[in-house]
Protein backbone atom coordinates (compact mmCIF):
# COMPACT_ATOMS: atom_id res chain seq x y z
CA UNK A 1 0.00 0.00 0.00
CA UNK A 2 1.52 3.31 -1.08
CA UNK A 3 0.88 6.83 0.19
CA UNK A 4 -2.40 7.05 -1.75
CA UNK A 5 -3.43 3.71 -0.28
CA UNK A 6 -2.77 5.06 3.22
CA UNK A 7 -4.85 8.16 2.53
CA UNK A 8 -7.68 6.03 1.13
CA UNK A 9 -7.66 3.92 4.30
CA UNK A 10 -7.67 7.01 6.52
CA UNK A 11 -10.60 8.49 4.59
CA UNK A 12 -12.51 5.24 5.01
CA UNK A 13 -11.81 5.17 8.75
CA UNK A 14 -12.92 8.79 9.12
CA UNK A 15 -16.00 7.93 7.07
CA UNK A 16 -16.98 5.34 9.67
CA UNK A 17 -15.37 2.16 8.27
CA UNK A 18 -13.21 1.38 11.28
CA UNK A 19 -12.21 -2.01 9.79
CA UNK A 20 -10.09 -0.12 7.24
CA UNK A 21 -7.73 0.77 10.08
CA UNK A 22 -6.71 -2.90 10.31
CA UNK A 23 -5.12 -2.56 6.85
CA UNK A 24 -2.91 0.24 8.18
CA UNK A 25 -2.07 -1.86 11.23
CA UNK A 26 -1.16 -4.82 9.01
CA UNK A 27 1.06 -2.66 6.86
CA UNK A 28 2.96 -0.93 9.66
CA UNK A 29 2.87 -3.48 12.48
CA UNK A 30 6.29 -5.07 11.89
CA UNK A 31 8.12 -1.78 11.43
CA UNK A 32 6.32 -0.27 14.42
CA UNK A 33 7.09 -3.26 16.59
CA UNK A 34 10.74 -3.26 15.50
CA UNK A 35 11.17 0.44 16.30
CA UNK A 36 9.48 0.03 19.70
CA UNK A 37 11.52 -3.09 20.41
CA UNK A 38 14.83 -1.42 19.53
CA UNK A 39 14.03 1.49 21.85
CA UNK A 40 12.51 -0.55 24.71
CA UNK A 41 14.74 -3.65 24.37
CA UNK A 42 11.91 -5.86 25.59
CA UNK A 43 9.33 -7.77 23.52
CA UNK A 44 6.39 -7.41 25.93
CA UNK A 45 6.99 -3.71 26.42
CA UNK A 46 7.49 -3.21 22.70
CA UNK A 47 4.14 -4.86 21.97
CA UNK A 48 2.42 -2.66 24.54
CA UNK A 49 4.08 0.48 23.17
CA UNK A 50 3.31 -0.44 19.55
CA UNK A 51 -0.36 -1.10 20.36
CA UNK A 52 -0.52 2.14 22.30
CA UNK A 53 0.96 4.01 19.34
CA UNK A 54 -1.70 2.60 16.99
CA UNK A 55 -4.40 3.56 19.48
CA UNK A 56 -3.03 7.11 19.70
CA UNK A 57 -2.86 7.31 15.92
CA UNK A 58 -6.47 6.16 15.65
CA UNK A 59 -7.62 8.79 18.13
CA UNK A 60 -5.64 11.55 16.39
CA UNK A 61 -6.60 10.52 12.86
CA UNK A 62 -9.02 13.47 12.58
CA UNK A 63 -6.10 15.85 13.02
CA UNK A 64 -4.01 14.20 10.29
CA UNK A 65 -3.40 16.45 7.30
CA UNK A 66 -4.01 14.48 4.12
CA UNK A 67 -1.16 16.25 2.35
CA UNK A 68 1.34 14.88 4.88
CA UNK A 69 3.07 11.52 4.76
CA UNK A 70 1.27 9.07 7.02
CA UNK A 71 4.41 7.03 7.71
CA UNK A 72 6.37 10.05 8.98
CA UNK A 73 3.38 11.23 11.04
CA UNK A 74 2.90 7.76 12.50
CA UNK A 75 6.59 7.12 13.24
CA UNK A 76 6.60 10.36 15.23
CA UNK A 77 3.85 8.87 17.42
CA UNK A 78 5.71 5.56 17.77
CA UNK A 79 9.01 7.27 18.58
CA UNK A 80 7.46 9.63 21.16
CA UNK A 81 5.41 6.85 22.77
CA UNK A 82 8.50 4.63 23.08
CA UNK A 83 10.69 7.40 24.51
CA UNK A 84 7.98 8.41 27.01
CA UNK A 85 7.56 4.80 28.04
CA UNK A 86 11.29 4.35 28.67
CA UNK A 87 11.54 7.62 30.61
CA UNK A 88 8.57 6.69 32.81
CA UNK A 89 10.07 3.25 33.39
CA UNK A 90 13.39 4.81 34.36
CA UNK A 91 11.66 6.98 36.97
CA UNK A 92 10.37 3.88 38.72
CA UNK A 93 13.29 1.51 38.47
CA UNK A 94 16.49 0.70 36.66
CA UNK A 95 16.15 -2.24 34.33
CA UNK A 96 18.94 -4.76 34.37
CA UNK A 97 18.97 -4.33 30.60
CA UNK A 98 20.14 -0.76 31.15
CA UNK A 99 23.29 -2.01 32.82
CA UNK A 100 25.06 -4.33 30.40
CA UNK A 101 28.44 -5.60 31.47
CA UNK A 102 31.51 -4.07 29.89
CA UNK A 103 33.05 -7.53 29.54
CA UNK A 104 30.03 -9.35 28.20
CA UNK A 105 30.93 -12.60 26.50
CA UNK A 106 28.75 -13.38 23.52
CA UNK A 107 29.75 -17.03 23.51
CA UNK A 108 27.42 -17.33 26.50
CA UNK A 109 24.55 -15.84 24.57
CA UNK A 110 25.27 -18.13 21.67
CA UNK A 111 25.78 -21.20 23.85
CA UNK A 112 23.61 -23.66 21.97
CA UNK A 113 25.28 -25.33 19.02
CA UNK A 114 22.08 -25.11 16.97
CA UNK A 115 21.94 -21.36 17.27
CA UNK A 116 22.82 -19.83 13.99
CA UNK A 117 25.06 -16.95 13.08
CA UNK A 118 21.92 -14.89 12.66
CA UNK A 119 20.92 -15.41 16.28
CA UNK A 120 24.39 -14.46 17.40
CA UNK A 121 24.24 -11.27 15.37
CA UNK A 122 20.82 -10.38 16.75
CA UNK A 123 22.06 -10.86 20.31
CA UNK A 124 25.08 -8.74 19.54
CA UNK A 125 22.96 -5.95 18.03
CA UNK A 126 20.62 -5.96 21.03
CA UNK A 127 23.56 -5.78 23.38
CA UNK A 128 25.20 -2.95 21.45
CA UNK A 129 21.90 -1.05 21.28
CA UNK A 130 21.54 -1.30 25.05
CA UNK A 131 24.86 0.46 25.44
CA UNK A 132 23.46 3.63 23.89
CA UNK A 133 20.60 5.75 25.25
CA UNK A 134 16.97 5.51 24.13
CA UNK A 135 17.12 8.56 21.84
CA UNK A 136 20.20 7.19 20.06
CA UNK A 137 18.50 3.78 19.77
CA UNK A 138 15.54 5.46 18.12
CA UNK A 139 17.75 7.39 15.71
CA UNK A 140 19.78 4.29 14.80
CA UNK A 141 16.59 2.31 14.15
CA UNK A 142 15.03 5.00 11.99
CA UNK A 143 18.28 5.46 10.08
CA UNK A 144 19.14 1.81 9.44
CA UNK A 145 15.89 -0.13 9.56
CA UNK A 146 13.59 2.50 8.08
CA UNK A 147 16.34 3.92 5.89
CA UNK A 148 15.20 7.45 6.63
CA UNK A 149 17.23 10.52 5.76
CA UNK A 150 18.35 12.85 8.55
CA UNK A 151 15.67 15.27 7.33
CA UNK A 152 12.94 12.65 7.73
CA UNK A 153 14.32 11.62 11.12
CA UNK A 154 14.27 15.26 12.13
CA UNK A 155 10.57 15.44 11.20
CA UNK A 156 9.85 12.33 13.25
CA UNK A 157 11.82 13.20 16.35
CA UNK A 158 11.81 16.98 16.44
CA UNK A 159 15.62 16.94 16.78
CA UNK A 160 17.57 19.24 14.47
CA UNK A 161 19.37 17.73 11.48
CA UNK A 162 22.82 18.74 12.74
CA UNK A 163 22.11 17.27 16.17
CA UNK A 164 20.90 14.03 14.58
CA UNK A 165 24.16 13.73 12.64
CA UNK A 166 26.19 14.22 15.83
CA UNK A 167 24.09 11.75 17.83
CA UNK A 168 24.16 9.18 15.02
CA UNK A 169 27.91 9.47 14.70
CA UNK A 170 28.45 8.94 18.45
CA UNK A 171 25.98 6.07 18.61
CA UNK A 172 27.62 4.37 15.63
CA UNK A 173 31.07 4.72 17.20
CA UNK A 174 29.90 3.12 20.45
CA UNK A 175 28.11 0.30 18.67
CA UNK A 176 30.98 -0.39 16.31
CA UNK A 177 33.41 -0.59 19.20
CA UNK A 178 31.21 -3.15 20.97
CA UNK A 179 30.62 -5.20 17.83
CA UNK A 180 34.28 -5.22 16.84
CA UNK A 181 35.35 -6.25 20.36
CA UNK A 182 32.80 -9.05 20.35
CA UNK A 183 33.93 -10.22 16.93
CA UNK A 184 37.56 -10.31 18.12
CA UNK A 185 36.55 -12.38 21.17
CA UNK A 186 34.60 -14.74 18.95
CA UNK A 187 37.58 -15.14 16.67
CA UNK A 188 39.87 -15.91 19.64
CA UNK A 189 37.33 -18.42 20.93
CA UNK A 190 37.27 -20.26 17.60
CA UNK A 191 41.07 -20.27 17.48
CA UNK A 192 41.28 -21.75 21.01
CA UNK A 193 38.66 -24.47 20.54
CA UNK B 1 18.33 9.18 1.77
CA UNK B 2 20.72 11.97 0.80
CA UNK B 3 24.11 10.75 -0.37
CA UNK B 4 25.78 13.13 2.06
CA UNK B 5 24.00 11.43 4.94
CA UNK B 6 25.38 7.99 4.10
CA UNK B 7 28.38 6.47 5.80
CA UNK B 8 30.87 4.83 3.50
CA UNK B 9 31.54 1.11 4.06
CA UNK B 10 29.04 1.06 6.89
CA UNK B 11 29.69 -2.11 8.91
CA UNK B 12 26.55 -1.56 10.96
CA UNK B 13 24.48 -2.10 7.83
CA UNK B 14 25.52 -5.74 7.91
CA UNK B 15 23.93 -6.03 11.33
CA UNK B 16 21.04 -3.58 11.19
CA UNK B 17 19.01 -4.58 8.17
CA UNK B 18 15.60 -5.99 7.23
CA UNK B 19 16.80 -9.53 8.04
CA UNK B 20 17.53 -8.67 11.65
CA UNK B 21 14.33 -6.63 12.08
CA UNK B 22 11.92 -7.96 14.68
CA UNK B 23 8.45 -9.06 13.60
CA UNK B 24 5.24 -8.21 15.45
CA UNK B 25 3.35 -11.12 17.09
CA UNK B 26 0.80 -12.88 14.88
CA UNK B 27 -2.26 -11.66 16.78
CA UNK B 28 -1.01 -8.08 16.87
CA UNK B 29 -3.57 -6.60 14.43
CA UNK B 30 -6.40 -8.39 16.21
CA UNK B 31 -5.23 -7.05 19.58
CA UNK B 32 -5.01 -3.49 18.27
CA UNK B 33 -8.51 -3.67 16.78
CA UNK B 34 -9.82 -5.07 20.08
CA UNK B 35 -8.26 -2.12 21.90
CA UNK B 36 -9.87 0.30 19.46
CA UNK B 37 -13.42 -1.05 19.99
CA UNK B 38 -13.95 0.50 23.48
CA UNK B 39 -12.91 3.85 21.98
CA UNK B 40 -15.82 3.63 19.56
CA UNK B 41 -18.50 2.94 22.21
CA UNK B 42 -18.56 6.42 23.80
CA UNK B 43 -18.76 7.94 20.31
CA UNK B 44 -21.81 5.83 19.48
CA UNK B 45 -23.53 6.59 22.79
CA UNK B 46 -22.77 10.31 22.38
CA UNK B 47 -24.25 10.27 18.90
CA UNK B 48 -27.45 8.63 20.08
CA UNK B 49 -27.71 10.88 23.10
CA UNK B 50 -27.58 13.82 20.73
CA UNK B 51 -30.77 12.64 19.02
CA UNK B 52 -32.35 11.80 22.36
CA UNK B 53 -31.78 15.42 23.49
CA UNK B 54 -34.36 16.60 20.92
CA UNK B 55 -37.19 14.96 22.85
CA UNK B 56 -36.76 16.95 26.08
CA UNK B 57 -36.57 20.11 23.96
CA UNK B 58 -39.93 19.22 22.34
CA UNK B 59 -41.37 18.48 25.79
CA UNK B 60 -40.08 21.79 27.14
CA UNK B 61 -41.62 23.72 24.21
CA UNK B 62 -44.92 21.91 24.73
CA UNK B 63 -44.99 22.67 28.45
CA UNK B 64 -44.04 26.28 27.82
CA UNK B 65 -46.91 26.59 25.32
CA UNK B 66 -49.32 25.19 27.89
CA UNK B 67 -48.11 27.65 30.52
CA UNK B 68 -48.49 30.61 28.11
CA UNK B 69 -52.02 29.49 27.25
CA UNK B 70 -52.85 29.10 30.94
CA UNK B 71 -51.52 32.55 31.72
CA UNK B 72 -53.32 34.34 28.85
CA UNK B 73 -56.73 32.65 28.72
CA UNK B 74 -59.07 33.59 31.59
CA UNK B 75 -61.36 31.02 33.23
CA UNK B 76 -65.09 30.59 32.46
CA UNK B 77 -66.11 33.07 35.13
CA UNK B 78 -66.76 36.43 33.48
CA UNK B 79 -65.33 38.34 36.39
CA UNK B 80 -62.15 36.36 36.48
CA UNK B 81 -58.98 37.81 34.96
CA UNK B 82 -56.11 36.26 33.06
CA UNK B 83 -52.76 36.46 34.86
CA UNK B 84 -51.47 38.99 32.31
CA UNK B 85 -54.47 41.27 32.89
CA UNK B 86 -54.05 40.93 36.61
CA UNK B 87 -50.39 41.91 36.40
CA UNK B 88 -51.25 44.87 34.20
CA UNK B 89 -53.85 46.04 36.70
CA UNK B 90 -51.50 45.88 39.66
CA UNK B 91 -51.35 49.24 41.41
CA UNK B 92 -48.35 49.29 43.71
CA UNK B 93 -49.58 52.52 45.36
CA UNK B 94 -52.68 50.67 46.57
CA UNK B 95 -51.57 47.24 47.74
CA UNK B 96 -55.02 46.46 49.22
CA UNK B 97 -56.69 46.70 45.76
CA UNK B 98 -53.87 44.69 44.20
CA UNK B 99 -54.49 41.91 46.69
CA UNK B 100 -58.19 41.86 45.74
CA UNK B 101 -57.25 41.56 42.06
CA UNK B 102 -55.13 38.54 42.96
CA UNK B 103 -58.18 36.90 44.48
CA UNK B 104 -60.07 37.39 41.17
CA UNK B 105 -57.56 35.13 39.40
CA UNK B 106 -59.23 31.96 38.15
CA UNK B 107 -56.93 29.48 39.87
CA UNK B 108 -58.94 26.30 39.17
CA UNK B 109 -58.69 26.99 35.39
CA UNK B 110 -54.92 27.54 35.61
CA UNK B 111 -54.48 24.43 37.71
CA UNK B 112 -56.19 22.29 35.05
CA UNK B 113 -53.65 23.37 32.47
CA UNK B 114 -50.80 22.79 34.91
CA UNK B 115 -52.04 19.30 35.77
CA UNK B 116 -52.28 18.38 32.06
CA UNK B 117 -48.76 19.78 31.59
CA UNK B 118 -47.38 17.77 34.51
CA UNK B 119 -49.10 14.65 33.14
CA UNK B 120 -47.49 15.13 29.70
CA UNK B 121 -44.15 15.82 31.34
CA UNK B 122 -44.49 12.57 33.27
CA UNK B 123 -45.29 10.62 30.08
CA UNK B 124 -42.29 12.16 28.32
CA UNK B 125 -40.07 11.33 31.28
CA UNK B 126 -41.15 7.68 31.27
CA UNK B 127 -40.65 7.50 27.48
CA UNK B 128 -37.19 9.05 27.68
CA UNK B 129 -36.18 6.80 30.54
CA UNK B 130 -37.16 3.71 28.52
CA UNK B 131 -35.37 5.02 25.42
CA UNK B 132 -32.17 5.84 27.33
CA UNK B 133 -31.97 2.40 28.96
CA UNK B 134 -32.62 0.68 25.62
CA UNK B 135 -29.67 2.59 24.06
CA UNK B 136 -27.43 1.62 26.95
CA UNK B 137 -28.30 -2.03 26.52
Amino acid sequence: MDHDGDIKCIEQVLGGKVEAFSRLVDKYKDRTFNLAFRICSNREEAEEVAQDAFLKAFKSLKGFEMKSNFATWFYRIVYNTSISYIRNRKKGMISIEDLPSENADFRRINLSEEESEKDYRNALINFALQKINEVERGLISLYYYEEMSTEEISECTGISKSNIKVKLFRARQKMLEIIQNAEKKKLKYHEQY
Amino acid sequence: MNSTDKYDNDILKQYLNAESAEKAPEDFTCNVMTKIQPELEPLKVNGKLHTVKILPAIAAIFILTLIIIAVNIPGNDRESLSLINMLQNVDFSDLNTSFKALLNLDLPGLLTYLCVGILFLGIFDVALNGLFHRERR
